[in-house]
């Protein structure tokens, strides 16, 4: 500990990368060339883009040429830039006052360009930790995602697999805090476990800053789709150059859009989601291994398996996910049910691709043999899982089950591992 | 010059020796630059070995570092005196082939036990006055990016329905030899504690062994130390010793926690 | 048999050479460039570590725009993948044997060419192909070689067009290397000039003649690795990868392989590989020393034999890699003992050289600094090595950077110091002009310092544990505070690379602005510099005539202090 300090003294006007970017910068001007620098940028929703314009029978490209600057200037005037991530603010509310100060700083903290900073709190731990698979804009597409099976989580959709509330909820931040601590088994997703609580909690916030920025973008590309050719705002008004008229009125207009889109429809729909946790009824009592009844209710469970809850469907007779498997997930069901576009030819829907949709590929039910679920492996996990479906995929929900079959699904699925073959 | 280079190669074997034994005493600018702390019992040979070689090496170093820098020194631009005929010498030959064959030889043979204890003698345990290979407490699977440990739960074996998994988290009984059963799921991993001294590959397609007994109650990093692709630096998890008491009571916390809130008794 | 001063090819003719001189020159100036990309990148490296996932100076605008320079994990990998890869197999193994070995060879032995000289030729052009594998491996979409150099499968098997084609330029360097032994062993064998027997032979040449041979006997099984893994990406024939593996794609990988397989043929290459990188090296400063202390090579049948015991034991260490794979743990002790014992021949070399110095009469030139720089880093990297050949104590720090520091110690304080000074030695003979003195002076300074400054405090990061090939070692809590040493690290190591500017101003302005080199300006025993400098086509005006040994320097009642191999006795 001393030692560092000491040290740091010692080299404490060489620590700081400036310096050394110069120095760097004498030798990379050779092979490198000056290049325009730019900070880190949110991307548009390409894809979202070219869907509207399919759906709506547009030329390709003329809704992302006519609104795309639009809608950039819409959501960096709300919400800010990677480097700068801002929170809209109801009119008339101040921008000073906690927790709102302190809740944007922390966001700020979490997005911005890394910095090593010793001693002091971490900086940039977004980018860091997360931004390499789920991208800056909380795409799914960072450099590495393409490697990814399943890929990144797209944060845009604002829909999250793992949770325990029902379908079309958000997650609560417990949910996410768990998801990040533990990760996800079997998927690329780490788990962070060694990260301070408070990173953890930030990130979660910027998670869902990200996902809710998302969510307000597509419902905007959905908007311009309808405005045939007339603007969504007039983007003059934001310029340095602009009159004071033009001003007012853009900042009449982006509050319309606030209030609309995102108060009204985003942050409505993230609005208190603990209410919503499916708290699974007590077992029966039969559940537990040594219950002389345990061997019943997995036999029901096995029933309800394969007759009432047709789970072999997809999961297969053997619990080993080799039923159905050509179904998608709505990440990729998002572009792919877009008329015109047809799997079986790739030529059909390159144009997404290079729109920047990861190429498709089914989603795999999970194989039930395997000790370790995704979501959690207790008993309760499993229990919203089954009763509540899986957000985003063809795990659909089972309101049809009683809590007792549930259970005794839970008990014959938590047995298959280790049941003789 | 010849005084310029002398002193010039004779701040290197010095800088170098100065420096690391600086580093390895603990001198406050350099304390932390040196093994960290060890908490395993066959760390402590492990880190007496790594001095002893050091200290062999130093004194190589010292020795000739010192015979350069002095010949460059004493011989260097001598305009006058010509340079001395002298192609070879038998004994001196001899002799510094068979002194350091000698030490080499020693340290070779020396270290031996502690590479034996640490890989190939795997821990006995007596069962009904037989001696059998302790069984494992822990199966370790690693996979990108993560470590999976499937601790033994009441029963006391692996792989059965009663295994307690946790998600990069290691807890472990202090003061007690434990032995691990190491495996792979996906690429190469290597399953690294800097302060227990032990590290091991986990290839896959092989079961490995691993043992090793943490003195105290600690808390410490679990590092992965084999490329396993983009996520390898993140790769890390948590090992807990913890008394065997905590353990045990651990293990039926957790039992009991695997399983849900159940019904009143009905009947 | 003559010097052929008619001999006047086309340009195409130059440029398809065969003549050993040219062709050695080529390797050498494609290494060079080789150096400044596998240097920058290596600086991308530093750079990631002492600021991590800051962006990087110029290049990360602009190939990370979207995340505002900041590089991927994957790309960091890419970064030491490709350092390693180049510093190994495009500038270390090629300006050693390439271009060292095929410009001093003819001129060391008394030959005209080479034995096999349009062997010669394509032995550089195939490294072309080589380069062009290599590139197009780094820039294929979607992922770069992101595997390490050592390419260990299954992580190597699992995904992308860029390993197979690294493997394809692996193979090529491969064949490159191959093709050039065969001639070295041939020449030098067939084509020494009479009166030079073996043991007349300049160390250079023993070092180049075990080389080539290291190379002949140890590149087939490498050859055959990178076939069976480059079928097991192309064919899935799964030869390495292990039951039940699943790639990166969610498909199970046809198996049935043993992953441990390819690191024992990989090794069973890469080791002598080591060797194959630094015996040139220590043949050359061997006949460096002698001349600049102007004193007869101390001990130099102890010498050969000490390279070939190197050379013979060296292909019986592999599995000192390999302690902690899972390996079979009573074959580790095996190998433990022909590790630490081949630190002897090592030692026995060190004391020699040391004994050559020794009542010396040292000539302070710019090339016989890098050689005693060579000699001080070459104990520093060797004993390093003898403490990591105690498996116990690998257990600690392998794959940390311990290990590191280790092999930059051997391979840049050592060989690359070898390399500096076979050029300040060879290249008023190469070009006919002298390198600047005091440029190539001032450059060794720097770049000793600034060596050290780099490397020696990686043995503590070593010693702490941290690993290598952690793109932000700084995830892990208790390596936080090693951030200032890495940093402290980084600064010395953009200090080394700027001290290469003033080796490459002094290397390129002596081409022009040198002064003109008299035939045999280090007043040197062997034939190289009984010819003209540069040596005209065909090498030798007369055919020398050999009566003596290499380092009849200072030989007791001659006027001169020394004493050419060539020279009639009276």
């Amino acid at each position: 500990m001393v030692g560092r300090v000491e040290l740091s003294l010692l080299s404490s006007g060489l620590t700081k990368p400036v310096t050394a970017w110069w120095i760097a910068l004498g030798f990379m001007i050779a092979i490198g060339g000056c290049q325009p620098a730019g900070p880190a940028k949110f991307q548009l929703n390409r894809v979202e883009a070219l869907k509207q314009e399919k759906l709506n029978s547009a030329e390709t490209g003329s809704i992302a040429a006519n609104y795309g600057t639009q809608i950039e200037t819409v959501l960096r005037e709300l919400l800010g830039t990677p480097d700068e991530p801002r929170w809209p603010l109801l009119d008339g509310g101040d921008a000073s006052e906690e927790p709102y100060a302190s809740f944007v700083k922390r966001l700020q903290r979490t997005a911005g360009p890394v910095s090593s900073d010793l001693d002091g709190e971490h900086v940039g731990m977004y980018r860091a930790h997360c931004a390499h698979c789920h991208g800056v804009t909380g795409d799914g597409a960072g450099p590495t995602a393409t490697a990814l099976n399943p890929y990144p989580r797209d944060f845009r959709l604002g829909k999250f697999k793992f949770k325990s509330t029902p379908l079309r909820k958000p997650p609560t931040d417990e949910d996410l805090t768990r998801i990040i601590r533990e990760g996800i088994p079997g998927t690329a997703m780490p788990s962070f476990r060694t990260l301070p609580d408070d990173d953890v909690s930030a990130l979660v916030d910027y998670v869902k800053y990200l996902a809710m920025r998302g969510e307000f973008e597509r419902r905007l590309w959905a908007e311009v789709a309808g405005l045939e050719g007339d603007p969504l705002i007039d983007i003059a008004g934001s310029t340095e150059s602009a009159t004071d008229e033009q001003r007012a009125a853009f900042k009449e207009r982006l509050l319309e859009l606030t209030e609309d889109f995102w108060f009204d429809e985003v942050a409505m729909r993230w609005e208190e989601p603990a209410e919503y946790i499916t708290v699974p009824p007590p077992a029966p009592t039969s559940y537990a291994v040594e219950h002389e009844g345990h061997q019943a209710l997995v036999d029901l469970g096995r029933q309800v398996f394969f007759g009432k809850a047709n789970c072999l469907q997809c999961h297969g007779e053997t619990g080993l996910g080799d039923g159905q498997t050509a179904n998608y997930d709505d990440w990729t069901n998002e572009w792919i049910k877009t008329p015109g576009v047809d799997l079986a030819i790739k030529s059909t829907y390159r144009d997404f691709l290079a729109a920047g949709a990861m190429p498709p590929r089914p989603v795999r039910p999970r194989n039930l043999r395997h000790p370790i679920q995704r979501g959690g492996s207790l008993p309760n996990d499993l229990y919203r899982r089954i009763a509540n479906g899986i957000e985003g995929t063809p795990m659909p929900s089972s309101p049809a089950l009683s809590s007792d079959e549930i259970w005794a699904l839970v008990a014959y699925v938590k047995q298959l591992p280790y049941e003789a073959k | 010059m010849n005084r310029f280079w002398g002193l010039f190669f004779l701040a290197v074997p010095l800088a170098a020796f100065g420096v690391s034994a600086l580093a390895a005493w603990g001198w406050t600018p350099l304390a932390g630059f040196w093994l960290p702390a060890n908490y395993s019992r066959e760390g402590e040979t492990i880190d007496q070995l790594f001095h002893l070689f050091h200290a062999v090496a130093a004194v190589v170093l010292l020795g000739t570092g010192l015979i350069l820098a002095w010949s460059i020194y004493r011989f260097g631009n001598r305009d006058r005196t010509a340079a001395q005929y002298w192609p070879h010498h038998s004994v001196l030959e001899w002799v510094w082939t068979i002194i350091p064959a000698g030490i080499l030889i020693f340290l070779a043979l020396f270290q031996m036990e502690s590479w034996n204890r640490s890989k190939a003698a795997h821990p006995e345990i007596e069962v009904a006055g037989q001696r059998l290979p302790q069984p494992p407490l822990v199966r370790v699977v690693a996979k990108r990016f993560g470590w999976e440990f499937h601790h033994a739960g009441p029963d006391g074996k692996l792989q059965t329905a009663d295994d307690l998994y946790v998600e990069n988290l290691l807890l472990l009984p202090a003061a007690e030899m434990v032995v691990l059963q190491l495996e792979s799921s996906d690429v190469i991993h290597s399953f690294f504690v800097p302060g227990l001294r032990v590290k091991q590959d986990l290839v896959p397609g092989m079961k490995q062994k691993m043992w090793f007994e943490v003195r105290e109650p600690v808390e410490l990093e679990i590092i992965c130390t084999e490329l396993c692709g983009w996520g390898h630096y993140t790769m890390q998890a948590k090992l807990q010793a913890v008394t065997r008491a905590e353990y045990d009571r651990w293990v039926v916390e957790e039992t009991n926690r695997r399983r849900p809130e159940l019904a009143e008794v009905e009947q | 048999m003559s010097h052929d001063p008619e001999h006047h090819p086309s340009l195409l003719g130059r440029i398809f050479s065969r003549d050993h001189k040219v062709i050695g020159l080529q390797f050498l100036f494609s290494s060079l460039i080789w150096m400044v990309v596998g240097g920058l990148l290596a600086l991308a490296i530093r750079w990631q570590l002492a600021w991590p996932w800051s962006d990087m100076p110029i290049v990360g605008r602009w190939l990370f725009a979207a995340e505002g320079g900041q590089i991927s994990p994957q790309f960091y990998n890419v970064l030491f993948t490709m350092h390693a890869t180049i510093m190994v197999f495009f500038v270390m193994i090629p300006i050693l044997a390439g271009a060292f070995g095929n410009y001093l060879i003819p001129l060391m032995i008394g030959a005209r060419d080479m034995a096999f000289p349009t062997l010669n030729m394509l032995s550089y052009w195939v490294m072309w192909p080589a380069f062009a594998c290599m590139i197009a491996a780094m820039v294929v979409p979607e992922r770069g070689p992101d595997f390490g150099w050592t390419a260990y499968p299954p992580l190597a098997v699992l995904f992308g067009q860029s390993q197979a084609l690294w493997m394809m330029g692996l193979l090529l360097v491969g064949v490159s290397s191959m093709m050039g032994s065969i001639n070295y062993i041939t020449t030098i064998l067939q084509m020494r000039a009479p009166g030079l027997t073996m043991m007349r032979l300049p160390m250079t040449i023993w070092g180049m003649l075990i080389t080539a041979i290291l190379q002949a006997f140890a590149l087939p099984v490498l050859t055959a690795a990178v076939v069976l893994q480059l079928s097991d990406r192309v064919m899935e024939t799964g030869f390495f990868a292990p039951e039940g593996l699943v790639n990166e794609q969610g498909q199970t990988v046809v198996a049935g392989g043993q992953a441990l397989l390819w690191q024992h043929l990989f090794w069973f290459y890469s080791h002598p590989a080591v060797y194959i990188m630094i015996l040139p090296a220590m043949g050359m400063i061997s006949d460096m020393l002698s001349c600049f202390s102007r004193k007869p090579l101390f001990g130099y049948r102890p010498m050969v034999f000490s390279m070939c015991a190197i050379a013979g034991m060296g292909f019986i260490v592999w599995g000192h890699h390999m302690f902690v794979s899972g390996m079979n743990y009573f074959l580790s002790v095996s190998f433990m003992v022909s590790t630490i014992l081949i630190a002897l021949p090592s030692g026995v070399k060190t004391f020699n050289w040391l004994a050559t110095l020794w009542q010396g009469r040292l000539v302070f030139s710019a090339a016989m600094l890098y050689c005693l720089g060579f000699v001080s880093m070459f104990v520093i990297g060797g004993l390093s090595g003898v403490v990591m050949a105690s498996p116990a104590i690998d257990i600690m720090v392998h794959d940390t950077y311990f290990i590191v520091a280790h092999f930059h110690y051997v391979l840049f304080g050592s060989s690359m110091f070898g390399v500096f000074a076979a050029i300040h030695y060879w290249y008023p003979k190469m070009f006919g002009r002298m390198m600047n003195e005091t440029v190539g002076k001032l450059h060794f300074v720097l770049t000793f310092i600034f060596l050290n400054g780099t490397f020696f405090p990686m043995h503590f990061l070593g010693a702490r544990g941290f690993p290598r090939r952690y793109a932000d070692p700084y995830v892990v809590e208790s390596f936080r505070d090693l951030l200032p040493l890495n940093q402290f690290i980084t600064w010395c190591a953009l200090g080394m690379a700027a001290a290469q500017i003033l080796f490459a101003v002094n290397f390129l302005g002596s081409l022009v602005f040198g002064r003109r080199a008299v035939d045999n300006p280090w007043r040197a025993n062997t034939l190289d510099w009984q010819t003209t400098s540069p040596p005209g086509h065909g090498n030798f005006a007369v055919e020398p005539v050999v009566y003596r040994g290499a380092y009849e320097y200072s030989v007791p009642g001659r006027a001169e202090d020394y004493w050419p191999q060539t020279e009639v006795p009276t």
